[in-house]
């Protein structure tokens, strides 16, 4: 199924939504406007003849300097119909504060990959609830898979206890344990 | 057995190697060996998908001998990957020596990695437009001794942890999955495969690589329960060396090895000593790289 038929189908079911067929090498892709990005989801999922059940990924590709800067992508399988899809949402640079809504309530496959083009590109998810980060530390600075985002940084190492260790420590610590029976042979050093 | 269930998973802190951004700095073939990097198991799995997306944004197609290795190599390490499963998740329900088992057939597939590319565990041997070189020299008859004992190794490894008793006592009723939640929460594999209304989708839905002139059945249970899970595992097993046997029939022992795309694949040697055209194109194709349409490619494994 093409893009062009699939956007046909979703017209008639998504009133007032402008979709726009985007160019491809392996299987349509289609652009949809954030505003109706859930509607437009539910009738992928609902319409007898999509019926993408699967959401594969949620990622996102950014254009700098292009502008609007990113794109978010999902990537939808319909196991019934033996289709693939990809769905676009073009997010301006002053739209990356939850613009794009989360789509959890189709799939609530959704919820992992949005944390995580959150992290990685700091797009914020619309009503997403649990919008940590997933890959980088929590109190990571920046968002690393943007193009602005230098390659290699050098972070110090943070510490909260001391990496160094007393002598007097390792020796308070070997004389309070007790050693247990049958490892005691151990100890003692016979063979 | 204790029953342990988890009723959430909150995951964070997960370490990301980063390697889409490493990606982005290096050559279109320098990144096969930084995919093969994220599964330690299967890693030429995952080199396949990258260059099978990159190849159809070049719109390029694999002479049918390419393929059958191709598709020989990801079974072998379908085999390799899963025979790692086995063995630890056997430790895990208390029979610590099917690992010993598992880790030496295993030992055999990473053999035949070093034959082909002296690279054990990441050979970086598929290459987009074809692989790096020709088969090794012994390459057949390492393949055909490996699958010759493979069936009964493979049985003996499930026998030393009593599969009659053990495996289905830990595993019996175990995590029921449902086809449908499996879809929905996007579980794949042998999880989605092993439940009520069970899933198949890449390798017979969406072929690629020549999938679809072998003769195999995708293995599917309906119960849901790990122990589902574990026998289409086993299953898949046994349909890898069924695969992997027509393979290495199909492939002959030289022949070609990269599709004829000059702008991708490296002029022969030969040429490039005597012909000052090839060498140009020798030098600009290990300098320079080659040139990739702009594009989205996606190849799911």
């Amino acid at each position: 199924m093409d893009a062009s038929s699939i956007i046909d189908t979703l017209t008639t079911a998504v009133p007032g939504a402008s979709y726009e067929a985007g160019k491809s090498v392996d299987f349509a892709t289609i652009y949809v406007p954030a505003a109706q990005l859930v509607e437009t989801c539910r009738a992928l999922r609902e319409i007898p003849s999509l019926r993408f059940n699967v959401l594969i990924e949620v990622t996102a590709a950014d254009y700098l300097p292009r502008e609007p800067r990113f794109e978010v992508v999902y990537h939808l399988l319909s196991i019934p119909n033996r289709l693939r899809l990809r769905l676009k949402v073009r997010v301006a640079s002053t739209q990356i504060d939850g613009v794009v809504p989360t789509v959890q309530s189709v799939w609530p496959a959704a919820g992992w990959p949005e944390r995580e083009v959150w992290d990685m590109f700091g797009i914020v998810f619309a009503e997403h609830g649990d919008l940590r980060r997933l890959l980088m530390p929590e109190d990571w600075e920046g968002h690393p898979a943007r193009k602005d985002y230098p390659v290699q940084i050098r972070k110090a190492a943070q510490t909260y206890e001391p990496l160094e260790v007393s002598e007097s420590r390792v020796q308070g610590e070997h004389r309070a344990r007790p050693v247990s029976a049958g490892a005691r042979w151990l100890v003692v050093g016979g063979w | 057995m204790a029953r342990r269930s988890s009723r959430a998973c909150r995951p964070s802190d997960i370490c990301t190697p980063g390697i889409e951004k490493t990606a982005e700095q290096k050559k279109w073939q320098q990144v096969v060996p930084l995919v093969e990097r994220m599964d330690y198991l299967a890693a030429q799995s995952n080199s396949l998908c990258y260059v099978l997306s990159v190849e159809k944004l070049l719109g390029l197609e694999m002479p049918q001998r390419v393929k059958d290795i191709r598709v020989l190599l990801a079974e072998l390490q379908r085999m390799a990957s899963h025979l790692v499963w086995i063995g630890t998740h056997a430790m895990e329900i208390g029979a610590v020596s099917m690992l010993f088992y598992a880790i030496r057939e295993r030992e055999l597939l990473m053999n035949i990695n070093e034959l082909i590319a002296g690279f054990r565990f990441f050979p970086s041997y598929f290459r987009v437009g074809g692989l790096r070189e020709d088969l090794a020299r012994g390459f057949h008859e390492a393949v055909n001794a490996f699958l010759d004992r493979f069936p009964e190794e493979d049985r003996r490894v499930r026998r030393a942890p009593d599969e009659e008793r053990h495996v289905p006592a830990a595993h019996r009723g175990r995590r029921r999955a449902h086809a449908g939640r499996c879809a929905r929460v996007g579980t794949g594999r042998a999880r989605s495969r092993a439940g009520r209304d069970p899933i198949t989708t890449c390798g017979s839905s969406f072929p690629y690589t020549g999938y679809e002139t072998y003769d195999f059945k995708v293995p599917t249970a309906t119960e849901g329960d790990v122990f589902a899970q574990y026998r289409v595992r086993v299953e898949e097993m046994r349909q890898s060396v069924k695969i992997a046997r027509q393979a290495i029939q199909r492939i002959t022992p030289s022949g070609a090895w990269a599709c004829d795309d000059s702008r991708v694949v490296p002029p022969p040697k030969d040429k490039v000593y005597t012909e000052m055209e090839a060498l140009i194109q020798h030098f600009l194709i290990y300098s320079q790289g080659f040139t990739v349409p702009a594009g989205e490619a996606l190849r799911a494994g």
